[in-house]
């Protein structure tokens, strides 16, 4: 998929709108979850989608395909991200109504839907209050699918701080959401 | 017994190194702290994992197009454009005065310099004329 954006980017470059539109609509979905991991709010989410599609577009004369599209997309909404998060401080979680958009499974009871959006709930929210590096880590790897060194590009860190955040990451979530989670197989073996 | 704990994110990843891959998934069948370990990282992941879930969908275009349009929808290749354009023109400027202040300029033919005067401004747009072309584009490029 790089190389066809790699492709779109020339077209945008050349100043063929219709390629800009059609790499906007491939990525706004991923570069949207992005932000909303990382900042709590639709609305700031689309906002600042919408700041990272318009720097993609200025920038579009200089940016060098070399099949990394994703990793130079998000490491700009990366940035912007965490220009808004060092202005407001606080992070603000959840703004947008998770019971609306989280589709329950054809044949699921009412109950154990609900269950289940309590449960992501408090897993937002658990990664919410992460600090951001780690936060980012997550989301780019659990929730983009991206791998360690496609993260350490857009965090511009190593592939071991990678690992290292995930780490940390991990026993920050497994205190956090021990109520919520199922006992680790530790406590089942102690 | 040395254990691999702190492999476990790398391999829940699949992001270990095939090199110690056969290691830890040996160390781990042996080990029952490392495979109930492994087994509390994958299910905490996949527990974070549910709250990758749907989403509201952003409706990014307009907003991008909105904004882009504002700016009169300079894109870089009309700015690339742009430049070479100007810097053509006065390119194209000089080479006039230089013809024009060559030997028939010295020789003070008026019929030869009025001519090549004439070329110059006949095949050179003027700044002006260059803008609005390369505006006309810009509305091409964005309907």
């Amino acid at each position: 998929m790089d190389h066809d954006d790699d492709i779109l980017m020339q077209r945008t470059a050349a100043g063929d709108e219709r390629a800009f539109r059609q790499l906007v609509a491939r990525w706004q979905q991923p570069v949207f979850a992005f932000l909303l991991h990382m900042l709590g709010s639709v609305e700031e989410a689309e906002d600042l989608a919408q700041d990272t599609f318009v720097k993609v577009f200025d920038q579009a004369g200089r940016y060098r395909p070399a099949g990394k599209f994703r990793s130079w997309l998000l490491r700009i909404a990366g940035n912007k991200a965490r220009s808004t998060l060092r202005r407001r401080k606080v992070l603000r979680w959840v703004t947008f109504d998770a019971a609306s958009h989280d589709q329950a499974t054809p044949g699921d009871d009412p109950g154990r839907s609900l269950e289940r959006r309590e449960t992501v709930d408090q897993v937002r929210a658990a990664v919410s209050e992460l600090p951001e590096r780690q936060r980012a880590a997550v989301v780019l790897k659990r929730f983009q699918g991206l791998s360690y060194q496609e993260i350490a590009d857009i965090l511009d860190t190593t592939v071991p701080a990678v690992e290292s955040l995930l780490q940390r990451a991990a026993a920050t979530l497994r205190l956090r959401l021990k109520g919520a989670a199922q006992p680790s197989a530790r406590e089942e073996v102690s | 017994m040395k254990h691999v704990d702190h492999q476990i994110q790398a391999y829940c990843d699949d992001e270990l190194a095939p090199s110690l891959r056969a290691a830890f998934e040996s160390h781990v069948r042996e080990c029952a702290v490392c495979r109930g370990e492994l087994e509390a990282a994958r299910q905490l992941w996949a527990q974070v994992d549910t709250a990758a879930g749907a989403l509201p969908s952003p409706e990014i275009w307009s907003g991008v197009a909105a904004q882009i349009g504002e700016r009169g929808r300079r894109s870089p290749w009309t700015w690339t454009q742009r430049g070479l354009a100007v810097a053509a023109t006065l390119a194209g400027v000089a080479i006039g005065f230089g013809l024009g202040g060559g030997d028939a300029a010295v020789q003070g033919d008026p019929d030869t310099t009025t001519a090549s005067t004439e070329y110059l401004e006949e095949s050179l747009p003027s700044l002006d004329q260059l803008w609005l072309q390369l505006g006309d584009s810009d509305e091409d490029a964005g309907s």
